[in-house]
């Protein structure tokens, strides 16, 4: 009966080996796409030109946050998955004292994709249309607009061409 | 390479183990000693033990073989699992039943009229199950929304999966026709009907489903033989 005790004991044993063969899948898939969005020369379409003193802003809980952008002539931006619409304030400054606001509002729908077992779910972006609206009567920074892609699946090109 | 390291221990441990029921029953006697031949039925005793640590798994397995040569038995398992995976982004609800068979090779030469077993097997797996999304997160920027956590429910029905096993188990007559065993199983997926914009990340049987298609499985079994005849071979 001792050598039967010790029998069972070392089946236990092996059995809390299991606990070492957990979690060995990261999240390294691409998630939610950001938009990217890539600034132009208005005179010359084809020179990519940066925009100076930029800030975005966007509203949370009716309160204006600023993105965390590196200002480049590329920048990208989140989209609001809960809603079928965000709103961003971009602010270009023009000298010292004086900076010009632009709103751009993108609209689109949603749409819930697997990705993986560790990374969940990302959310695409289909049917996008952008609208650039002034603010404070001052004139828009942004010249004119070109849509790239019609969704927003991935980050491997840009989305939309701002010219300035 | 987890399961690798893994399967190498569980071999390390099996032979370990099998050095001490070696002692059991060394009482000597002059007569030709039979073999028993018969229908062994039993249960796992991994999920109920499981169940009661965590409420996340519930299910019950029944195990059989019957022996059809002094190395030869015919095996089959079949289960019911309703099991609850937790990630960091998802967690689902696995639910279905599940079957087994194949053959079982007894590798271990006994002593005496011992009946104990070291053997490998190999088994073809069904099983038909349904998954239930319980509650996901969009994996997103956190500029707008802390990430929340939405309530889902959907249901996926009808889904199944074939796949393969390869076994490696002991088995020790621990009363008379009473058998205490342990067994480790590896596994690779053969073919699975996927749910649509979601995966069979746990089949029930197969347990969970690793990145490339492949699984394993562990089983205690408590089972008792009904012995219907007795051969010398």
């Amino acid at each position: 009966m001792k050598q039967n005790k010790i029998y069972i004991l070392s089946l236990l044993l092996i059995g809390c080996l299991q606990l070492s063969c957990e979690r060995d899948e990261i999240c390294i898939d691409a998630i939610t796409p950001h938009l990217t969005i890539r600034f132009y020369d208005n005179e010359d379409l084809e020179t990519k030109k940066s925009v100076n003193g930029l800030i975005v802003e966007s509203e949370i809980n009716g309160k204006l946050d600023t993105i965390k952008i590196i200002p480049r002539d590329s920048i990208s931006l989140p989209l609001n998955v809960y809603e079928t619409q965000t709103t961003f304030i971009l602010t270009k400054k023009i000298d010292e004292t004086i900076s010009n606001k632009d709103k751009l509002i993108v609209t689109y729908q949603v749409e819930n994709v697997f990705v993986g077992r560790s990374c969940g779910y990302k959310s695409i972006f289909k049917n996008v249309d952008y609208t650039v609206e002034d603010i404070n009567s001052d004139g828009l920074w942004i010249k004119s607009k070109e849509q790239i892609s019609e969704h927003i699946e991935n980050e491997n090109n840009a989305h939309l061409k701002i010219f300035h | 390479m987890h399961i690798l390291k893994y399967f190498i221990k569980a071999v390390f441990l099996l032979c370990f183990s099998i050095s001490f029921s070696q002692g059991i029953g060394s009482q000597k006697k002059d007569t030709i000693y039979k073999n028993k031949y018969g229908l062994r039925v039993g249960i796992d005793l991994y999920n109920p033990i499981y169940t009661l640590i965590d409420d996340d798994r519930k299910g019950l397995e029944l195990v059989g073989d019957y022996r059809i040569s002094k190395k030869l038995f015919v095996a089959a398992e079949l289960g019911y699992l309703e099991n609850i995976t937790d990630e960091d982004f998802i967690n689902f609800t696995t639910n279905g039943q599940y079957i087994k068979a194949g053959v079982d090779y007894n590798a271990y030469e006994n002593w005496l009229n011992m009946e104990n077993m070291i053997y490998v097997g190999i088994r073809y797996g069904y099983s038909s199950f349904s998954q239930t999304l319980n509650t996901f997160t969009i994996n997103n920027d956190h500029f707008f929304h802390s990430l929340e956590t939405i309530e889902n429910g959907q249901k996926f029905d009808n889904l199944n999966a074939h796949w393969a096993e390869f076994v490696l188990g002991i088995k020790a007559e621990i009363f008379n026709n009473l058998y205490l065993g342990f067994s480790f199983s590896g596994k690779k997926m053969i073919s699975t009907k996927q749910p649509e914009n979601f995966k069979n990340l746990f089949v029930p049987g197969f347990n969970r489903v690793f990145l490339n298609n492949s699984g394993f499985g562990i089983n205690y079994t408590l089972s008792y033989l009904i012995p219907l005849y007795k051969k010398a071979k």
